[in-house]
Order: C-alpha cells, then sequence, then structure tokens
C-alpha cells in the first residue's frame, strides 16, 4: 500500500512539472509582445527595456525558462498585465469563489443524477429506463453557453423570478453589510449569520448552479445505471438473491455500494469539465470568479494570468486524481495491484 | 497406459449449452433484431444521417443560399420566423434557416478533422506504448497525462490565439486536447491484444513489429475505436461551438452555430430566434451523436447491452 502511494505520489509530481514545462511552451508560442502590454502603447523604449528588464524578458530563452519555473516552485506566478497584482493573489481571490460555486453544482449534480441513474437501473428494459436515459443524454448534449442565456432570458427577462447576474445584489450592502470571511459571498453570509444576504446569494446561485450541474447530472446518472446494471450481473448479486434477501436490500447493499467507485472517479473527472464551463457561465452571469477573471485574461491577451489560470486548474484535475486514485484503493484493493 | 484405443483422439462432445439460451453474438451490422431493441440507435442513425444530407444538399434545400456567406439585407433586419424566412432573420437581414443549414457543414467538417488528427495521434503513440511495453510505454503514456490534466478549453484557447481564430485552427486546437483518449485506449487494446493467441501466432511466425501492429493489433482494436469515436463527434461538437461563441473559432461570415448564439446574445430579448435556433442545432446534433455513440456500445458489447 505505501509503496503505491508512493508511486502515485511521484507520478502527480511528473505530471505538474510536465504541465509546468507545457504552460511555458504556450507562452512563448502566444504572440504579442508581453513587455508591450505591461508598459501601454505608448510607452518609450526605455521604459519597454526596463520592464524587459525587470521580468527577464531580454535574457536567452533557456534562462527565462530557469526564471519561471523557479519562480512557479517558489509561488510567484508574475504580475498580471490588466489587474497589475501578482497572479497568485488575483488567484486565492477569485478561485474560492468559483470552487463553491462547482462545489455547489456537482452536490447538486449528485443528489439528481445518482437517483435518476438508481430508477434507469432498476426499471432496465423498460420505458422508465427510456426516459432517464433520454433525460441524461439531452443533459449531456446541452451546450452550457446557450443553456446560460436561455435561463437567464426565462427567469430573468421574461419572468422576473431570478436575478440575472453578479453574486448577491450590493445594494443590500447598505442596510446589512456583508463582512469578509474568506472571501465567498454565499460562505460570509453565512458564516457572519448575514441572513439578508445570505438569501440573496442563494437565489444568485440557483441559475448559475442549474447551467453548470446538467452536464454533470447527466454524466453521473449514466455512470451509475450503467456500473449498478453491471454490478446486478455479477456473481454476488446472484448468490445474494439465492440466499433469499429482500430485492431492496440486494439493490442497496449489495449492488449499489460497489458501484460508488466508478462514480467517484467520474466525479473527479466532471470536476474539470465543470470548472471549464463555470468559465462560460460566470461571464454570462457575471459571476465573481475564476472564469470571469479567466475570460478577461484571455480577451486582453494577459499572458501570465492565462497561464496562471491554466497551472491551477490542472494541478487541481491532477491532485483531485491522485485523491481518488489513494480513495479507491483504499476502498478496493484489486486497483493497487 | 499399453496402447492407444483410438478413442482418446476423437474430439470431446460438444458442451450441451440448453441449459442457458446462448447469447447471440453482436454483429458488426445490427440486424433487424437489434434494430429493434436499441431504439435510441435507431433515432440517432436517422436524425444523423438527415444532419449529414442536409448539410450535403444544403445550397438546393435553402431558400437564400447566398444567406451563408457575407450577404447584407437592409430590407429584412430582425425580421421574426414567418413563412418566407422559416427561422427569421439575423441583424443584417439574413436567413437564419439557411445559415443553420450550412452550419452542419462547418460541424461535421471540424468532427471530421478532429477525429482524424487525434485519432492518428493517439493510436500511434497508444498502439506503441501499449505493444513494446517498459520504458516507451512509460515514457510515453506520462506525456499522454500531461495533456489529459491540462484543461482541453485553455489549451483550445492558447492555440486559438497563436494562430489566429477561424474553423479549422479551432479544429486543430481541438485535436491538441483530444488525443490522449485515443492514447489511452489504443493503449489498453494494444496490451491486451499482444497477450492473444494469435498474436503470439504472428510472433513465431517471424512477424516484425510493424507488421504485428498493422495487421493484428490494429484491426482488432477498431471497434472499440469506432464506438468512442461515435461518442466523441458530440463532444467535439459541443467544444467547437463553445470556442467560437468566445470568438476564438469561425468569425463572421462563416456561418458557424455557436457563433451565430453569440450574435444574437445582446438582442436575445426581443429577437428570440436569433440564439434558439442554432442553439436547438446544436443540441439536436449533440443528441444525435449521442443516441448512436451509446446505442452501439450498447449493441457491441454484450456485458452491458444484452442483459
Amino acid at each position: 500500500m505505501t509503496r503505491y502511494i508512493a508511486s502515485r505520489v511521484l507520478q502527480a509530481l511528473g505530471v505538474v512539472v510536465g504541465v509546468v514545462i507545457l504552460t511555458f511552451v504556450i507562452a512563448r508560442l502566444i504572440p504579442g509582445d508581453a513587455a508591450v502590454a505591461y508598459a501601454g502603447r505608448r510607452a518609450t523604449p526605455e521604459q519597454l527595456a526596463a520592464v524587459r528588464e525587470q521580468f527577464g524578458l531580454d535574457g536567452p530563452v533557456w534562462q527565462q525558462f530557469v526564471t519561471y519555473v523557479s519562480g512557479v516552485a517558489r509561488g510567484d506566478l508574475g504580475i498580471s498585465l490588466h489587474t497589475k497584482e501578482p497572479v497568485l493573489s488575483d488567484l486565492l481571490r477569485v478561485f474560492p469563489t468559483t470552487l463553491v460555486l462547482v462545489a455547489i453544482a456537482l452536490l447538486f449534480a449528485a443528489i439528481i443524477g445518482i437517483p435518476l441513474g438508481i430508477i434507469a437501473a432498476r426499471s432496465h428494459g423498460r420505458i422508465g429506463d427510456l426516459i432517464t436515459k433520454v433525460i441524461a443524454i439531452l443533459m449531456v448534449s446541452m451546450p452550457v453557453f446557450w443553456l446560460a442565456i436561455l435561463l437567464q432570458i426565462i427567469f430573468f427577462s421574461r419572468l422576473g423570478w431570478l436575478p440575472a447576474a453578479s453574486a448577491y445584489d450590493t445594494k443590500l450592502d447598505a442596510t446589512s453589510p456583508l463582512y469578509t470571511v474568506i472571501g465567498v459571498p454565499v460562505v460570509d453570509a453565512l458564516l457572519t449569520g448575514n441572513w439578508v444576504i445570505f438569501r440573496s446569494t442563494l437565489q444568485h446561485l440557483i441559475l448559475p448552479v442549474i447551467a453548470i450541474a446538467a452536464y454533470p447530472i447527466g454524466a453521473v446518472a449514466m455512470v451509475t445505471r450503467g456500473s449498478l446494471l453491471e454490478n446486478l450481473g455479477d456473481e454476488h448479486v446472484r448468490m445474494v438473491r439465492a440466499l433469499g434477501f429482500s430485492e431492496r436490500s440486494v439493490f442497496g447493499r449489495f449492488a449499489l455500494r460497489p458501484s460508488l467507485n466508478p462514480i467517484l472517479a467520474l466525479l473527479a473527472l466532471v470536476f474539470a469539465y465543470a470548472l471549464t464551463n463555470s468559465f462560460i457561465v460566470e461571464s454570462v452571469f457575471n459571476w465573481p470568479g475564476l472564469g470571469s477573471y479567466a475570460v478577461k485574461s484571455i480577451q486582453t491577451l494577459d499572458v501570465p494570468a492565462i497561464l496562471g489560470v491554466t497551472l491551477i486548474v490542472a494541478v487541481m484535475y491532477v491532485l483531485l486524481n491522485l485523491v481518488v486514485d489513494l480513495v479507491q484503493a483504499v476502498i478496493d484493493p484489486r486497483v493497487r495491484s | 497406459m499399453t496402447h492407444l484405443t483410438g478413442t482418446e483422439l476423437e474430439p470431446a462432445p460438444t458442451p450441451d449449452l440448453q441449459g442457458e439460451p446462448r447469447r447471440r453474438r453482436p454483429a458488426l451490422w445490427p440486424g433487424w433484431s437489434v434494430a429493434t431493441r436499441f431504439p435510441l440507435l435507431d433515432v440517432g442513425l436517422v436524425l444523423a444521417a438527415v444532419i449529414v444530407i442536409a448539410g450535403i444538399l444544403a445550397p438546393w434545400i435553402t431558400p437564400y443560399p447566398e444567406d451563408a456567406g457575407a450577404a447584407v439585407h437592409p430590407e429584412s433586419v430582425l425580421q421574426a420566423p414567418s413563412s418566407a424566412h422559416w427561422f427569421g432573420t439575423d441583424i443584417v437581414g439574413r436567413d437564419i434557416y439557411t445559415r443553420v443549414v450550412f452550419g452542419a457543414r462547418v460541424s461535421l467538417g471540424i468532427v471530421v478533422v478532429v477525429l482524424i488528427v487525434s485519432a492518428l495521434v493517439g493510436l500511434t503513440i497508444g498502439l506503441a506504448a501499449g505493444f513494446f511495453g517498459g520504458w516507451v510505454d512509460a515514457v510515453l503514456m506520462r506525456i499522454t497525462d500531461v495533456f489529459l490534466a491540462f484543461p482541453a478549453m485553455l489549451l483550445a484557447v492558447a492555440l486559438a490565439a497563436v494562430l489566429s481564430p477561424s474553423a479549422f485552427h479551432a479544429a486543430l486546437a481541438i485535436a491538441f486536447t483530444w488525443w490522449p483518449w485515443y492514447a489511452r485506449l489504443a493503449r489498453g487494446q494494444a496490451a491486451t491484444i499482444r497477450r492473444q493467441g494469435y498474436s503470439d501466432a504472428a510472433r513465431v511466425l517471424g512477424a516484425g513489429p510493424v507488421r504485428q501492429l498493422v495487421r493484428h493489433v490494429l484491426p482488432n482494436a477498431s471497434t472499440a475505436v469506432f464506438v468512442q469515436m461515435s461518442l466523441d463527434a458530440a463532444g467535439i461538437i459541443l467544444t467547437a461551438a463553445t470556442l467560437s461563441y468566445l470568438g476564438l473559432g469561425a468569425q463572421d461570415p462563416t456561418p458557424e452555430w455557436g457563433l451565430m448564439v453569440a450574435q444574437g446574445q445582446s438582442l436575445a430579448t426581443t429577437a428570440w430566434w436569433m440564439i434558439t435556433f442554432p442553439g436547438l442545432a446544436i443540441l439536436v446534433t449533440a443528441v444525435a451523436f449521442n443516441f448512436v455513440g451509446d446505442g452501439l456500445q450498447s449493441a457491441l458489447d454484450p456485458k452491458r447491452g444484452q442483459r
């Protein structure tokens, strides 16, 4: 077991190093002069030279690479060209908000998706199976940006039921100001007991969460169904049935439990997908998170910020996969070999 | 044991299969019984065929083929759906029905480019890794892991920025992030097939590594690859539409569905038809390919589908 953990951790570290190298290569490929982007179009040649020296842009490629890698290792991701702040502090500011948004969406997806998959598996071969399957496929086939726009038009413009943008109604700050604890409005409001703003944040969460959760709901439902059916046909389930266990406990105790492993693995995979989807949803709903930051960085060709976003998403993906692998190894000894 | 009586050499009696009904062998061409058992596969195949044919016949089945390009009709700007313009008109008066039908060409073209490029790269790397094993496998799969960990959209964003945005460049960017899945799939297949009896036989008969790969491993891995391709088509269409929506894919006169949604977004509260029909086109096409992929998987995989 120790050997397995060690080899998986080493492997994950290797992937992170590879990702750092790849981000550097991509940064070199992106056209445009970073010094001009930072100092502005009207900067004098002397100012440009000073900027180049400050960021090490005047040295040979290998030297820039060494500077970049040692910077990343120390947590220095450079200065964002559009906020003029260190990229790391920018990321630490915007990432928690997105993380909370995606986590709520995934929780929502699991709550809807797993029962949907169970219904499909229980009614296998009958009309209920077909209907849930069609629903699941519709969910994974939905273009996220389109869904987000439609939700906004229907529930804000037409019906006026839900707010269209931002994390909460800032007008409420006048009567019940929100104190910052971790920088995520919904969590801050909950922790400080600010129920007026908490209510507002929940209302603002509904539409973005639905838009982000659509794909995970479909994916979770399909994997739950598939892996339940696989387990229901297994020897151990046949054995338990023969022993006279009720169909209810056959399903819950002996078929559902081993199906949780693939669902867990899927959730990690879907997390990365949901994170990139949250970029689109955040920019449609003007949500103050990593996605809006990423889209703004892309529009302004802010290379250090784009690389920072890429790195943080890739590292999250590697970390999640590592955690899932280790948890699976604990649950299922067969994974270790 | 004194002498052979001869009975030892007789073939063993055929095992009695009466007890359990024999499972039908999955056929590559699904027969009639398969067609009735997998209704979603049928619906998906019909839908996909309609979309492909509509794309091919676009100039003959649309009322205003010139609207697929940079036409401008000031007299018919932003008209609601009518008998003259089934899906309404856009901000410069172009017929949206015409543009949606022509859009099938763009989206399907992107799918073809991405599938060919990523399958070629992925199969080459995956087959080599699975077939040779050892350090070749270790190095190739770690490289694959790096690309897999990279968020597909961000890599595509960076490449679109380098190559100047267009539908073809978006396709290349997507392929760049898509091949690791084929590499993983092909590696698993190659590693399994290499241990089969017929691979040993080929090796013993003196087949070189290239011949073994091309004649024995590749054909036997192809079913899994084709199922994966039909499942991937939907994902590629969604990714390409998203890139175009962000302005990183097809550019204006091109009738691309994601781009059309972006063009209609600011007017969506009044001119609802501008985003509704292109979005529906993306959804229906993705559903069609997902139906086909899911149906093929069930029809070809006895463990999952035939129970």
